[in-house]
Formats: structure tokens, sequence, C-alpha cells
């Protein structure tokens, strides 16, 4: 089998991480309506549920695959792990909110939906430790790897809107720890391939840039450190990027550049297609 | 005629997570095997409704009309299920909440009717396969697909879904002279694949020889533990093999029940 080719299955569970910011910078305002913070959290959720969606019978859904999402600030904390069975068990809770779908004669209509919550927004500041929460991400991938040495290579979606800083360090001194444990993880091998690590920063003002091959001349140090830390999109990959509309050339990595809403859903979409692909 | 089937889930998964179903009728001269869909809605619920009535008289067929009035056989059994979960105290949100927003189940069906004087006829759609066999080879595997993907043609049990694709019929005839003894197979995607896949190979006949030696559901679970390894997908496998050992048409209906597929010597004679 080529690298990347193993489907995440209830015999070789996928592992994926989310690393999600949640230092003061993300409580600014994403639109006029919620902060990046809010943003965020509301498309881990809305993924989380559509994995636990894509692989539910009716009955259960299968536990096809495990998730863990990290917050970090001034620390790293556990924000919610579990196989699919039981996060679906256990949401911090259910909403009730309202769904448009066709009414399948060219209109819409409102139909009431129920949307399980995992991951709640943050209101307070905080520092922006990137590094502590890679370390955990490769703490919990080495014993997973160790445990189950022939399953899919797992996947780390960092969600981000800037470079690390923490410890009062300078920011580049951050971004060069921070590197160093990113390459470590990245690093990590099992039978289907290395540790895949995929970054998208949220929209500030600055250009859209999806899946690029290369860093320009004269991007800033924020840029070339994102860059440098997301792992080249294996082949294996590329229908996955075709169907989420992310462009694929030779040489891209797992990157998006001021990521709007639709992007940052395709990314960890993208970033967990081993388990939503396969309909039969 | 002689019917066997066997059935086994994905590794891993429980026989209760098996989305296959297959009916048998001798009544009727019918065989039946459909595929529920993973990412649906209740499948086997659907599978066994398909195939059930697929088998139950001759003169039915899958037309989309035909289909589309069983819809509500899905949602009532579907219905009954979800109060049975209330009564137990567990609140089914997300099935209730799938429902609203119009989720279905989605599954294939390969049915085969014999009638006397062994000409037969076979209504596929989707992956799920035929596999005519002459003595130990493949003569022709039949789906109403050109390949295997992962999105088959499907019956959808929401009627005001289309599901996807068209039926193909296949008719033959057992019973023409001097032709090597003919064996049928009616199989869901993963077996289908990898046969297609030996087919004009080397090993085609050692395979086929292996395949046709099976009696019981665990020699078939052991099969098809060690063809996975080779390369078959890990997947709901179906198998039932007709023969056209000699003709005896019986009275009785034999239906095959959710989880009794799993349990007894799976062979029917008729």
């Amino acid at each position: 089998m080529n690298p990347y080719e193993m489907q995440w299955s209830s015999a070789t569970p996928g592992l994926l991480i989310i690393l999600l910011d949640q230092s003061g910078s993300m409580t600014n305002k994403y639109d006029d309506n919620m902060t990046k913070s809010e943003f965020a959290s509301k498309a881990v959720n809305r993924v989380i549920n559509t994995l636990i969606q894509r692989n539910f019978d009716g009955e259960s859904p299968k536990n096809r695959a495990f998730i863990s999402v990290i917050g970090y600030d001034n620390y790293v904390h556990e924000l919610c792990s579990g196989y699919l069975k039981d996060l679906d068990a256990k949401p911090l809770h259910i909403d009730d909110v309202m769904k448009k779908q066709s009414d399948g004669a060219g209109g819409l209509v409102e139909i009431p939906y129920k949307m399980p919550v995992w991951v709640e927004p943050i209101t307070k500041d905080g520092a922006t430790n990137m590094k502590g929460a890679f370390e955990m991400a490769k703490a919990i991938i080495e014993k997973w790897m160790a445990d189950k040495p022939g399953h899919p290579a797992p996947v780390v979606i960092n969600i981000s809107d800037g470079a690390p800083y923490y410890d009062y360090k300078t920011v580049e001194g951050c971004m060069d720890e921070t590197t160093q444990v990113a390459k470590q993880l990245m690093g990590l091998k099992c039978e289907d391939g290395n540790v895949l690590l995929f970054n998208a920063l949220i929209k500030k003002a600055g250009a859209n840039l999806v899946f690029p091959s290369e860093v320009q001349e004269g991007s800033s140090d924020e840029a070339r450190f994102i860059f440098n830390i997301s792992s080249e999109v294996p082949q294996a990959y590329a229908a996955a990027a075709a169907k989420n509309d992310l462009p694929l050339k030779d040489g891209s990595r797992g990157c998006i550049f001021e990521a709007d809403g639709v992007q940052l859903v395709s990314l960890i979409d993208f970033g967990s297609s081993k388990g939503l692909g396969d309909i039969k | 005629m002689r019917a066997r089937a066997f059935i086994t889930q994905k590794e891993a998964e429980s026989v209760a997570d098996c989305q296959d179903r297959f009916s048998i009728n001798p009544a009727t001269g019918s065989v039946a095997v459909s595929d529920g869909m993973s990412q649906s809605l209740f499948p086997k619920y659907w599978a066994e409704i398909l195939a059930d009535r697929y088998t139950a008289e001759r003169d039915w067929f899958p037309t989309r009309e035909n289909v589309q009035a069983l819809a509500p056989f899905w949602m009532e059994k579907v219905r009954k299920r979800l109060e049975e979960w209330r009564a137990l105290g567990r609140e089914p949100w997300r099935s209730e909440s799938m429902l609203a927003t119009g989720a279905s189940a989605g599954a294939t069906l390969v049915g085969l009717r014999v009638g006397v004087g062994g000409k037969w006829s076979c209504d596929i759609l989707g992956d799920s396969c035929l596999v005519e066999l002459e003595g130990d080879h493949i003569k022709e595997i039949y789906s109403s697909m050109d390949q295997f993907d992962n999105y088959p043609d499907y019956f959808d049990s929401n009627p005001e879904k289309p599901g996807k694709g068209e039926v193909r019929t296949i008719t033959g005839n057992w019973n023409l002279p001097e032709e090597p003894p003919k064996t049928l197979l009616l199989v869901t995607d993963a077996l289908g694949a990898f046969l297609a896949s030996i087919k004009g190979k080397r090993e085609e006949t050692a395979r086929i020889r292996e395949l046709l030696s099976v009696e019981s559901a665990d020699e078939f679970k052991v099969l098809v533990q060690y063809w996975r390894k080779d390369g078959m997908h890990n997947d709901d496998t179906t198998m039932v093999v007709v023969t056209d050992d000699y003709w005896w048409l019986s009275e009785d209906h034999v239906f095959v029940q959710p989880g009794e597929c799993f349990k007894r010597q799976e062979e029917w004679v008729w």
C-alpha cells in the first residue's frame, strides 16, 4: 500500500488532533457577529459532528476515529478527547438551532436541528503557547503509534491567528522553539507515513493564500514560520483536496493563510477525509 | 437447486454492525442480497426490506415505483426502534434530528429468480454482483456499474430522493446441453471486486475452488479474513452460492431473519 492510503476504520481507527489557539487575540472580532474564538470553536464542533454523523448508521457511530481537541493559551488544556462513540455520548451540551435546507421546489425552509457542542469559545486573555500544544500532541501520538503501529498516519490540525508567544520570550525565539517541536512531530513515522501537520491562520486583513508550494520573497516571518511547520500534502490526499476546493500543486504545504469560514471547515474536513470518504 | 448463504461483518466490528442482508425463498425460486450503505441511516433495515420483498413474489420487480412503495415500511421500522430506545431511557436525538432533515437509507440489490427448465433472470442495482462460474472459472461478473468505487448505484428509502443508477437485468439458462456445470454467486462488493481482480490470473482456479468448498459460517469467516490479507477490502461480505444440482420446488418459505443468518448452517435446498 502506498503512503497515506489507509482508510480510517473500526479495525484501524485514525487519530485526529486539533490544536486550538485560545490566546487573547482570539477574542477579537472575526466579523460583525462573532469573535475568532467563537468562529473557530463553531468550525471544530461542526467538523466533529460531521465525522460522527458520517460514521453513524442510526444505532451508534462506529469508532473509526479518535479525536483530541487541545486548547492553548498560557498553558495547554485538553478540551475533549475520545473515540466517536464517546464523543457522541458526552457533548458539553446540545443546542437547538435552525438549519436552512432546500424545500425541493427551489426555496429554502428552516428546520429545527440539534447541534452538539464539545468546545466552547474563550473570553479571557492569555498567551499563545503553541509549542506546549505541539509537545502534548507529540506525546499523545508517540503513545498512539507505540500501541497501534499498523494504523493510519495521525493528522494534526493547528488553528491559530498568529505566531507563538509565551513565557515572556521574544516572538522570534518562540517561533524557533516551536518550529523545532513541530519538526519533531512531523518526523514521527508509522507504517502509513509520517505525522501530517496542517495549519490554518484565521482571517485578519492580509491576502488569502491556500496550500502554497513556496514562501514568497518578502513574506513575513510569521508566514515563513507557518509554511515551515506545515507538512507537504501527500498525493493520497489529492482527491480530498479537490473535493474541498483546496488547490493542490507539486510541493504544496498544508496551510492556509487568512482562512475564511469555508476554508477553515474545508481544511479540517480535508484533514479528516480518511474518515469521511468511504461511504460503503 | 441448492443455495448456500454466508455473511460476515467488517473486521473489528460486531455482528450487529453488519449492514448486509440476504433472503432466500424456495417457494418463489428467488434469492436476493442487499448491501446497506454505511453512511446512511438505518441501512440494514432498508437492505432487509429490499431483499425480503424481492424474494416474496416472483412478479415483483425493483422498479423505482415499486421500491418507493416500500419506504413506509422502512420508516415504520425506524420509528419502532426509536420508541424502543425511549422506553429504555435513551433519547434518540441524533437519529430524530437526521430524520427531520430528510436523512434516509441507501442500499444496493442483486436478486436472482430461477424458473422451471433452468431459465434464470437477475436484477441488479449497485456494486453487489452476480458472478457466473463455469466449473472453477469465472465466466462473467455483472453489476450495474462500470467499476467498483465508493459511490455505488443504490435505492433510497426516502421516496422523494431518486437514489442512483438504473437496474440492470441479466438472463440465462442453466440447462443448456453440453455446457460445463454452472454456479451462480450473489456477492456484495468487497468479494465482487476481489473476484474481478483475480479473473484470468493464475490464482483464479485455486481461489474459486477454495470459495466453493466453504460449507459453514466459520469457514467463510476464516476465508474472508485470509483473503483480506491478500487485498480484499475490509467490508461486510455476503455470498449466496446457487447451483443447479436438482430441481424441486418446495411449499415452504424460508425468510432469513436479522441475526438468524449468522447462527445457522446456511443451506437451503429446493
